[in-house]
């Protein structure tokens, strides 16, 4: 499954559509492949919602909540990206929300924390991913 | 066995002639394979939406090339004021704003401006007759998006994807609701000009994606046949044809009793009826020798520098009047014109003083005919680019690509006028009321009575949406 993961995330690499930079900020030892891979799991956890799989919603959403985590303190590590900090944490959250409620079955719930988390992203990236494709 | 065998390779061969070739494209499952394919019995039967809709039909105007907003809706004095002055660095932080053109010095705006209508919308002397119809439009300015080339940005505003394969908007909206003309597809493509098939994207901005091939957009020619190969050949009778069409249908009728779950052949059966009947009525619905005088002059048929647009959009009402979902009519350069579609990097005022002259008449002329003919309550007309122009400019003259901050708008089908959502003091980004290209499908498919979140479809085992895993409706615009 993280291979199957990986592969894509790498297939998505290939549109270049995840590359971070911004004008005041180095992002240069930014982990790609880590964001890229939580970009798949997330469009997944999408699916699996939809689809109503609790296992595989739980396993995505506790792999963006890790993946959140490590942003969560490569940002503060930066100490000049305040809201990325901020963006990170508030996103690790809902994914865990998301693993809490896929895992008593309440998919409701779930998808309205996805629809924060999907919002969240955005943010985020608003700022911190290069619109350069 | 063989016999069966032989049947097929007959039916595969009969698809070519007949007219059916041209609609081999709307047949499921051919060419596709999805989990979500299967079990579709008729791909194009009507199907219930989510709730009441709004509006009934789409017409999307596409500028292809982008054009500047900068220009047309979004007036900004103190952009006249910084002219010749470098980008300042408060409005370009945490932008990468390179795109290939560098950036050049703030460059003004050469038009003059006026509000207009009760709603006081801005819009500049480039559009002096939908100046008129601003009181039917809700002006999203703080649209954005992302990408800075045409292809990705144009696939990602078509079918929210960056990369090839996804199905644009007209096709989801099929696939939820199904065809209201049994006679026509309910997808059509109008483009016009050159370079207009979607500036260079041509049909994967009108593609079925991984729905089934049926869904597609159904590019419309200008002239009286409008469908390729649709036409019976002069070398075959009309009594020829539907003596061959009744062999051919009771032969299907023969094999459908033995296979009943055969669904693909029931489809292609539909398919020979639809071709026929199509024979009279595509032709029909494109023919403007009834329209009045009056009415073609509305549009701007009777002029050379509006007449391919203005046709194009008269069509596009009577494709309406015959309850086609979705129109998608694309702006391309006139024939006889050297500028390269709206995408100015070079001589902004030539380039836009041809392409707004090309589609100004037109556009207005749509609103106002839509309108009187009570056709509006119940149409979107959506005015959309894949992005816009930067404030800055580029080679002294020209603006480059600006995914930022732009503006969007929608008329009719139950949509508010007024002006929603704003750019900086340049126009360079979209500071409030932002509006993303996932934001938009959302609103058209909520007018349409369909929920974003809930209209999906299984494809490689996932639950696929029209907006993928974004989209809010904009509801501040929703009547």
């Amino acid at each position: 499954m993280l291979k199957q993961k990986l592969l894509c995330g790498w297939l998505l690499a290939l549109s270049g559509s995840l590359a971070f930079a911004t004008i005041d900020l180095d992002l240069s030892d930014f982990d790609d492949d880590l964001m890229r891979n939580m970009d798949d799991a997330v469009k997944a956890l999408d699916s699996n919602i939809a689809n109503k799989d609790a296992q595989a919603s739980a396993t995505d959403a506790q792999f963006v909540a890790d993946g959140l985590k490590w942003a969560e303190g490569y940002f503060t590590g930066k100490q000049s990206a305040p809201d990325a900090v901020r963006w990170a944490a508030q996103g690790r959250e809902l994914a865990v929300a998301i693993a809490a409620a896929t895992e008593r079955g309440d998919f409701d719930t779930a998808f309205a924390s996805y629809r924060s988390l999907v919002k969240t992203c955005r943010s985020c990236h608003d700022v911190y991913k290069s619109p350069e494709l | 066995m063989s016999n069966k065998k032989s049947r097929r390779e007959f039916l595969s061969h009969a698809a070519l002639g007949a007219g059916a070739a041209a609609l081999s494209s709307l047949l499921p499952g051919l060419g596709v394979s999805t989990a979500g394919a299967t079990g579709i019995v008729d791909p194009l039967a009507p199907k219930p939406p989510h709730f009441a809709p709004k509006a009934k039909s789409v017409i999307w105007l596409h500028m292809a090339g982008a054009p500047s907003s900068l220009d047309l809706f979004d007036y900004k004095p103190d952009l006249i004021k910084l002219h010749g002055q470098p980008l300042p660095d408060s409005f370009g932080k945490n932008l990468k704003t390179a795109t290939d053109g560098g950036v050049g010095a703030l460059l003004a705006t050469k038009r003059s401006w006026k509000q207009h209508g009760e709603t006081g919308a801005w819009v500049s002397d480039w559009l002096p007759n939908l100046a008129t119809q601003v009181d039917n439009i809700a002006f999203l300015k703080g649209t954005k998006t992302e990408g800075s080339t045409h292809v990705i940005s144009s696939l990602k505003l078509h079918t929210s994807g960056l990369t090839p394969g996804r199905p644009a908007l007209g096709a989801w909206i099929q696939y939820g609701l199904g065809s209201a003309n049994p006679d026509l597809p309910a997808f059509v493509v109008l483009p016009t000009g050159k370079g207009s098939a979607g500036g260079g994207r041509q049909a994967t901005i009108w593609s079925s994606g991984f729905l089934p091939a049926s869904y597609q957009g159904t590019a419309f020619r200008q002239g009286d046949s409008p469908i390729l190969h649709l036409a019976r050949p002069q070398v075959v009778t009309a009594d020829e044809q539907r003596n061959t069409l009744e062999l051919l249908k009771s032969l299907n009728e023969h094999q459908a009793a033995h296979y009943p779950q055969d669904t693909e052949l029931q489809a292609r059966a539909r398919s020979y009826d639809l071709a026929f009947r199509m024979q009279k009525t595509a032709p029909e619905a494109v023919d403007l020798s009834k329209e009045s005088e009056a009415t073609k002059k509305l549009y701007g048929v009777d002029e050379h520098a509006t007449q391919e647009f203005g046709t194009a959009l008269l069509r596009a009402r009577r494709l309406v009047e015959r309850n086609v979902r979705f129109i998608h009519a694309i702006s391309g350069t006139p024939e006889d014109s050297d500028v390269d579609s709206w995408d100015a990097h070079n001589d902004i005022e030539k380039n836009h003083t041809v392409m707004t002259r090309s589609v100004d008449k037109p556009i207005a002329g749509l609103l106002a005919d839509l309108k009187a003919r009570g056709l509006l309550d119940t149409t979107l007309v959506v005015w959309t680019s894949e992005f816009g122009r930067t404030p800055y400019g580029q080679t002294g003259d020209g603006r480059d690509h600006n995914p930022w901050g732009y503006t969007t708008w929608i008329a009719g089908g139950g949509i508010k006028p007024g002006t929603y959502g704003a750019t900086d003091e340049i126009g360079l980004r979209a500071v409030s009321g932002i509006v993303d290209t996932y934001d938009l499908q959302a609103t058209l498919l909520h007018q349409l009575g369909l929920d974003h979140n809930k209209l999906t479809f299984q494809h490689l085992g996932r639950s696929e949406r029209a907006t993928t895993v974004f989209g809010e409706v904009i509801k501040d615009i929703v009547a």
